[in-house]
């Protein structure tokens, strides 16, 4: 098979989706940038998550998988040529052909896989999103928001990846944009993005989401000593809550400086003033969830996990729930 | 937080993240990771002595590979069942080294492929 490379500008990004849609989209075009694009999808969020699927109980910061590329597109009017596949056969030729076409390709795969990136920094995810703009007869050029450079992927391991079974499954999906319209309304796909983020943060009726789940959180975190494994387990699990903050592709303090920048823009396009006030308090929110999760890295790498400790932790969580709550009502005042 | 605030130098592991620039706007900035900088040998003291641990319940016969390879990568039981496409009653049943010894060759091909590593290396870790 000859090679084929697309043009394309690599690009690290804060989150592997929002990243992987904001550059489909800067390619195809479309001006915007990566926290707008969380922004108008009402990416933030909160979640606790507990079940077999997980080997220990965890927390979700920003909307389900998948929901960024489907909100976007119905709030801008853009349009994504989107497949799932049963084979890994018609997966594969599906990607090859679209690649040939032209297309740089966004595809679902768990992270594992990715064998360019330290092994340590690799675990089972399947909601991890890369773009494949090139192939040749042993490997894909894919391009990771997470990496520094563009890398070469194997074309079994790349297989492997988009169809690992497991929990949220990727089955292959693949998408790239085939419309982007000419003049959205950003004004009101903003003010939709925000309202509809307010609602999940305020309303959802489920007491694991949304500011409930900060709740939940910081309620059930004092149980973690009784379900690790032992001492180094539960140092591990604390760690990660740092890791699940900021390293893990949140754009720091858990998505909420992501959501200040997006704010901060917001206010520019819309006009309102007071969503720059809002920004400003998203940033300090963001700067407290950076303060837990420097907290939570000190104590859990000193092993200083006894039950003052993990009360102490809980009270924090617990303000941070006391604050998001406070200004996500404010924030919807703004927007209803 | 501020840009300078949040910059920390280690290329091993770099990320983006928003911050707030002298103009006051909130921008991406890339940095090294935090964490990682500060805690990373502390992560792989965990994990070694994890490995150390479960290599020793092996030789013990306590446990089989399926477990070792599950704990190290820190994958759910329900999670890795289904990977697999058993339940989760009998993957609980391949922890046990007597069941696991009688596993096929496609069941032990299965792990492989999950796991990352070769059908050898299912069998006896090294």
């Amino acid at each position: 098979m000859n090679g084929i490379e697309l043009p394309f500008e690599h690009k690290m990004a804060a989150h592997c989706e929002t990243g992987t849609v904001t550059a489909l989209l800067n390619h195809a075009g479309m001006q915007l940038t990566e926290p707008m694009v969380f922004g108008i999808a009402g990416g933030i969020f909160f979640g606790y998550l507990k079940s077999a699927d997980l080997p220990f109980p965890m927390f979700i910061l920003r909307s389900r998988p998948g929901e960024i590329r489907e909100k976007i597109s119905k709030r801008l009017g853009i349009k994504f040529h989107e497949q799932r596949f049963r084979s890994t056969e018609a997966g594969q030729a599906a990607l090859d052909e679209a690649i040939r076409q032209g297309h740089p390709t966004a595809v679902q795969v768990d992270f594992f896989y990715m064998d360019y990136m330290p092994e340590w920094q690799r675990v089972h995810i399947n909601a991890h999103y890369i773009i494949v703009f090139g192939m040749n007869g042993s490997s894909y050029h894919v391009s990771d928001s997470y990496y520094k450079q563009q890398s070469k992927l194997d074309r079994s391991k790349l297989m492997t990846a988009r169809f690992a079974g497991g929990m949220m499954a990727p089955k292959g999906t693949m998408f790239y944009p085939v419309h982007i319209p000419e003049n959205p309304d950003y004004e009101k796909a903003i003010i939709t993005g925000i309202r509809k983020a307010c609602f999940n943060m305020l309303r959802l009726p489920i007491p694991f989401l949304g500011i409930k789940g900060i709740r939940k959180f910081a309620d059930k975190v004092v149980e973690w000593p009784s379900i690790a494994r032992d001492m180094e387990d539960l140092s591990d699990r604390v760690m990660k809550i740092n890791i699940f903050l900021e390293d893990q592709g949140t754009g720091g303090g858990g998505f909420r400086y992501m959501y200040a920048t997006f704010l901060q823009q917001a206010a520019g396009i819309v006009k309102d003033d007071r969503l720059n006030t809002m920004s400003k308090q998203m940033m300090e929110i963001g700067d407290k969830w950076r303060n837990i999760s420097y907290f939570a890295a000190k104590i859990g790498k000193h092993r200083d996990l006894g039950v003052e400790r993990m009360k102490e932790l809980s009270r924090m969580i617990h303000s941070q729930a006391d604050e998001e709550h406070k200004f996500f009502k404010e924030l919807y005042q703004l927007v209803k | 937080m501020k840009e300078k605030e949040i910059r920390v130098d280690y290329k091993a592991h770099e990320v983006i993240l928003y911050a707030e620039k002298e103009d006051h706007s909130y921008a991406p900035v890339q940095t090294g990771a935090s964490l990682t900088a500060q805690y990373l040998d502390d992560f792989f003291l965990k994990k070694q002595n994890l490995e150390r641990e479960l290599k020793e319940e092996m030789k013990k016969g306590a446990i089989s590979p399926v477990y070792y390879y599950m704990l190290m990568q820190d994958i759910g039981i329900g999670d890795l069942a289904k990977r697999i496409g058993i339940s989760k009653r009998k993957l609980r049943k391949h922890f046990r080294p007597e069941v696991f010894a009688k596993l096929d060759e496609g069941m032990l091909e299965k792990y492989a492929v999950v796991f990352g590593i070769q059908v050898e290396d299912v069998k006896g870790i090294k």
